[in-house]
């Protein structure tokens, strides 16, 4: 257990001294690729789809 | 004393290609669509009791699901989860039928200023005092938005000013205490039906929460409240009280630094996360001495939150609905160059909470950005199957098996028919008893009818 532990923490010590930016690029990057597959399941009209939300009544 | 947990969910509905079907026919319909083992549609009532115990109605032009009574949070997480499919599956056989888009959402506001309702219901003793809940409730209610809360995009009843906040419900409420749901809403609603013995029991019924998206924060926050209720029922919580509540939980929805100075009855200030933490600790406190449900699991998800929040609020996204909102929105508004007002936004926040193939939180989930929920097979599993250890087993095992058999079904009574067609009323005053333990598995409506009154538990 305490060996896999190590294993699994010299590496991420090692990039954060390294290159920090790089790792914030590629969650940008992610990021970036999330959105445009949201953005395949959103109505190209935004305005419509928000305005035809009425709910009337609830509690 | 054991908890005893349950959901209402008022679901958000539209079929923006059928205009002329209203939002009451709408709901009917989905209703009449459920696919899971249910008690039939008659006349003109749209109230279904499900196999798994839940009920599925049409409530004020909405479809609404109550889970089955479970005894802890994530029990209550499988089966609210369960409820959503069951919606979700009965809108797309509808979609289909009409050949149109039929959408239900799991949110609490049209942005327009109506608001609907996620309550949570919370069995408490009836000895405790209702001048200690009344007392207590708001500041756990209005700081827990801070967890359960699932982001808004928009500021005021009717979205009058652009921005952003963490409570769906914050601005629906107008008084610290009050009877009402749909209008004049109180932190506190003070109706008290039981369904259950009222000698023994009351049954809180909590309206200021948000229906979440994200599996954790369903989870977290409503086991934050059993945990608080129950350190509140043995005069465990802290006596820090907000003196403004109403004001309070517009305070904290929109601060979204968590530092804002909160005026406490009896005077000084606290921030959010200071009582959040004050009630973490009476908690934490009070559930060394008490069984409680998962509540080392709670109390380390808890604590990891408000940790968290204090260090860099951006850590959450992946826990909490609010957060896993805002961090999408901040991406479109720095890509796009948008602000607050631009419709894109406000579209992302109802699409947030849209359940079916389109959903943002499974996409999220998938791409390891949000925290899993429970395993599907045990959702799919709580669809047709009530719990185990309450009395909906019983409720919900005569609608799945013995449905021509079920001439009435309520939460505290079923009103059965033997195999010679006599009529049986089958009393559940107590919400523990009537489980699945010692309960027959053979011999038909029959034996199920005479071992009604003679088990236990």
């Amino acid at each position: 257990m305490s060996e896999r532990i190590q294993r699994q923490r010299t590496p991420s010590v090692e990039r954060e001294q390294e290159a920090p930016l790089v790792v914030k690029q590629a969650q940008v990057d992610d990021l970036d690729a999330l959105l445009d597959e949201i953005d395949t399941v959103l109505e190209s009209d935004a305005e419509g789809y928000v305005k035809g939300f009425v709910q009337k009544g609830g509690q | 004393m054991p908890l005893l947990l349950g959901t209402e969910t008022e679901y958000g509905i539209a079929a923006p290609g059928r205009p002329d079907l209203d939002a009451h026919a709408l709901s009917a319909l989905v209703v009449e669509a459920c696919g899971v083992p249910a008690t039939p549609v008659v006349e003109d009532s749209r109230h279904r009791v499900l196999g798994n115990g839940a009920r599925f109605y049409v409530d004020h032009g909405h479809p609404e699901y109550c889970t089955p009574e479970t005894t802890s949070a994530t029990d209550l997480l499988v089966h609210e989860l369960a409820g959503d499919r069951i919606v979700a599956e009965a809108a797309a056989r509808v979609s289909a039928e009409l050949g149109t888009p039929v959408r239900v959402y799991k949110n609490n506001t049209d942005g327009k200023g109506n608001s609907y309702g996620y309550h949570e219901n919370v069995l408490l003793r009836r000895s405790t005092p209702w001048e200690a809940v009344e007392g207590t409730l708001p500041t756990i209610l209005v700081t827990r938005a801070v967890l359960g809360g699932a982001g808004r995009v928009g500021l005021g009843q009717g979205s009058e000013r652009p921005g952003f906040q963490l409570s769906q419900r914050a601005d629906f409420f107008e008084r610290v205490s009050g009877l009402d749901t749909t209008q004049r809403r109180g932190i506190v609603n003070t109706r008290d039906e039981p369904h259950a013995l009222p000698r023994d029991w009351r049954r809180l019924h909590v309206i200021a929460g948000d229906a979440t998206r994200s599996p954790f924060a369903t989870w977290l926050a409503v086991g934050v409240l059993g945990l608080c209720l129950g350190a509140l029922e043995d005069g465990a919580l802290p006596r820090a009280r907000l003196a403004d509540p109403v004001g309070a939980f517009r305070t904290v929805s929109r601060d979204l630094t968590f530092t804002a100075a909160l005026d406490l009855a009896g005077g000084g200030t606290a921030t959010v996360l200071d009582v959040q933490e004050g009630l973490r600790d009476a908690a934490a406190a009070w559930a060394e001495g008490e069984p409680f449900a998962e509540a080392s699991e709670l109390l380390d998800a808890w604590t990891g939150v408000l940790d968290d929040l204090r260090a860099d609020p951006t850590r959450v996204a992946d826990r909490l609905d609010w957060a896993a909102k805002l961090a999408l929105l901040g991406g479109y508004r720095e890509r796009e160059g948008l602000g607050w007002d631009h419709p894109k936004l406000a579209q992302v926040d109802l699409a947030w909470a849209e359940l079916g193939e389109r959903g943002i939180a499974e996409r999220l989930q998938a791409a390891g950005r949000l925290a899993p929920g429970p395993a599907a097979a045990d959702v799919e599993r709580a669809m047709t199957t009530p719990p185990a250890d309450t009395r909906a087993h019983t409720r919900g095992v005569w609608v799945r098996d013995h449905v021509d058999h079920v001439v009435a079904a309520g939460w505290d009574s079923l009103l059965v028919r033997d195999s010679g067609r006599a009529l049986h009323t089958l009393r559940m005053p107590d919400p523990f008893r009537h489980t699945a333990a010692g309960a027959p598995t053979e011999g038909g409506v029959d034996r199920l009818v005479r071992s009604h009154d003679r088990r236990e538990p």
